[in-house]
């Protein structure tokens, strides 16, 4: 596969992380380097029993990932680099990505990435799980599902203020039918799948122009959506579910 | 054993998490309104043992209701002359509706009288001064305010309703607390964060935007608020406070239950 030698992936071992590398297989592209945050859990695909992961397959295989993700980047010829530590903020990731020629970094964790790192001059791709600037905050979707249905993805250029960089796509998405067994689907499997999603798009566009074509936010605009509290993640939840 | 696990006190500052908070279906959602019709049964009660005395013992929470707020007015003032009579009778007298918006809207009548204005022309200075002075508002007038305003738009010229209660909410949702007063960039202008008039009367404010907007983040915000109203030892110190813990909690299931039914 062709090798996006600009960006480069900062692998956080979760589902997300790993919805993130099959957004580039899935478009014929591997990123030119995949940087892991730490151990991939032992029991990522574990944690929920029965058929789940089957049953959902086509969100994500979990038998692609079998063999442990250092199998997954061989066989695909993909580069990585291991690091010990989970934190995007750790000396040693900042250090990777200063190290590496990649210019443009897919990120793929949590937590507010803090200066230092954005220091490094590299660009740092966020994709946030609500339609900026209307819906910010981490559980957005879980709003937007309760107004309308719906769920979005916005991906941008991160910089200093939160969910504020520049745009450079954004899809809104019908939220699934459930059956109430599931529940958990949405956090752990739709909330990176919607994200895997745009980033799949805006890969696709990136590999056929070669640029990301980034807009302005306005920033005054929108909402920030504070966690959602139980109650009304119930109240979500309950409305999707199979009648 | 309660599921509803969210009760929080005002006076101890204990983040929760509710992070990838698991999904109890039913079983919560009753478990949270049990909870909430607990709170409300301690507020009644309340009500119940400070109402005056002389009152039939099965009126006593009707009189409550209709009577409180009478102790924030000079007696001359109980019963409204001048102004929202026919209104007052109304609301007295009928029984349609949740009896929490009939006692917000007879509170209200009362406030407009407080400030003795009962027209457009009278109103918009005194309110202007009561919010503004030396760049500090005090958060329960504050709020009194924009619940009147709510309730007569053609009343309030100088404040924006919707913006005081989005910050004071968004204040919240980051340090959980209610500060007694604030300066015009709503930074706390005192120390003092235990009135729980304050944060009674903010989820309501909430719940009001909430109606009128259905916009989530409010009530996202008011839940948490009612999450410390419902706490098991928060006793309200005065009437008036239990009248405005019982409007809100009332207010807040009522919405959750129209919620559900929707869902």
């Amino acid at each position: 596969m062709k090798a996006l030698n600009e960006i480069g992936l900062l692998l956080y071992p979760s589902i997300r992380g790993l919805m993130y590398l099959n957004a580039f297989i899935k478009n014929g592209v591997v990123p030119g380097v995949v940087v892991i945050q730490g151990a991939m859990p032992q029991g990522i695909f574990k944690n929920y029993t029965g058929d789940f992961w089957q049953r959902h397959s086509r969100y994500i295989d979990v038998n692609d990932f079998n063999d442990g993700i250092e199998d997954y980047l061989d066989s695909h010829g993909i580069e990585s680099v291991q690091l010990s530590e989970a934190s995007i903020n750790s000396e040693a990731l900042r250090k990777a990505t200063l190290e590496r020629p990649e210019q443009i970094f897919v990120f793929s964790g949590g937590g507010i990435v803090e200066q230092p790192l954005l220091d490094t001059r590299k660009r740092f791709i966020h994709i946030h799980p609500g339609i900026l600037p209307d819906y910010r905050g981490s559980t957005c979707y879980y709003y937007s599902m309760l107004k309308d249905g719906r769920c979005g993805a916005s991906a941008f250029f991160m910089e200093r203020e939160l969910d504020a960089g520049d745009l450079i796509g954004r899809k809104s998405f019908m939220s699934p039918s459930i059956d109430a067994v599931d529940w958990m689907f949405f956090d752990v499997i739709y909330d990176p799948w919607i994200r895997s999603e745009l980033l799949y798009e805006i890969i696709r566009d990136y590999k056929n122009s070669g640029v990301f074509n980034a807009v302005p936010q306005d920033k005054d605009a929108g909402e920030m959506y504070f966690i959602i509290h139980p109650v009304l993640k119930h109240l979500a939840i309950k409305g999707r579910l199979r009648k | 054993m309660s599921v509803y696990k969210y009760l929080r006190k005002i006076e101890t500052f204990k983040p929760l998490d509710y992070s990838y908070s698991a999904y109890g279906g039913d079983d919560f959602l009753d478990g949270f309104a049990r909870v909430r019709a607990g709170a409300i049964a301690s507020v009644e009660a309340y009500l119940q043992s400070h109402v005056r005395s002389g009152a039939q013992e099965g009126d006593l929470c009707k009189r409550a209701e209709f009577m409180a707020f009478d102790s924030i007015f000079n007696d001359s003032f109980y019963l409204p002359k001048m102004v929202g009579v026919a209104e007052l009778n109304g609301l007295i007298s009928t029984t349609e509706g949740l009896v929490a918006d009939r006692l917000l809207k007879i509170y209200l009548l009362y406030l407009r009288r407080s400030f003795g204005v009962f027209d457009k022309q009278e109103a918009e200075p005194l309110l202007e001064i009561s919010l503004c002075s030396e760049g500090v508002f005090v958060t329960g007038e504050a709020l009194k305010l924009i619940l009147l305003e709510g309730a007569d738009t053609s009343l309030v010229r100088v404040i924006e309703r919707d913006e005081v209660v989005k910050e004071l909410t968004r204040k919240f949702e980051i340090f959980q607390r209610v500060f007694v007063s604030y300066d015009a960039s709503y930074r706390k202008r005192s120390m003092d964060f235990q009135n729980i008039t304050d944060y009674a009367l903010l989820s309501i404010a909430a719940a009001t935007v909430f109606q009128r907007s259905a916009n989530y983040r409010y009530l996202n915000a008011l839940v948490k608020i009612n999450d410390l109203l419902s706490g098991e030892n928060l006793l309200p110190s005065n009437i008036n406070e239990a009248l405005f813990m019982k409007i809100a909690i009332d207010k807040e299931a009522a919405i959750v239950k129209g919620l559900r039914e929707k869902s």
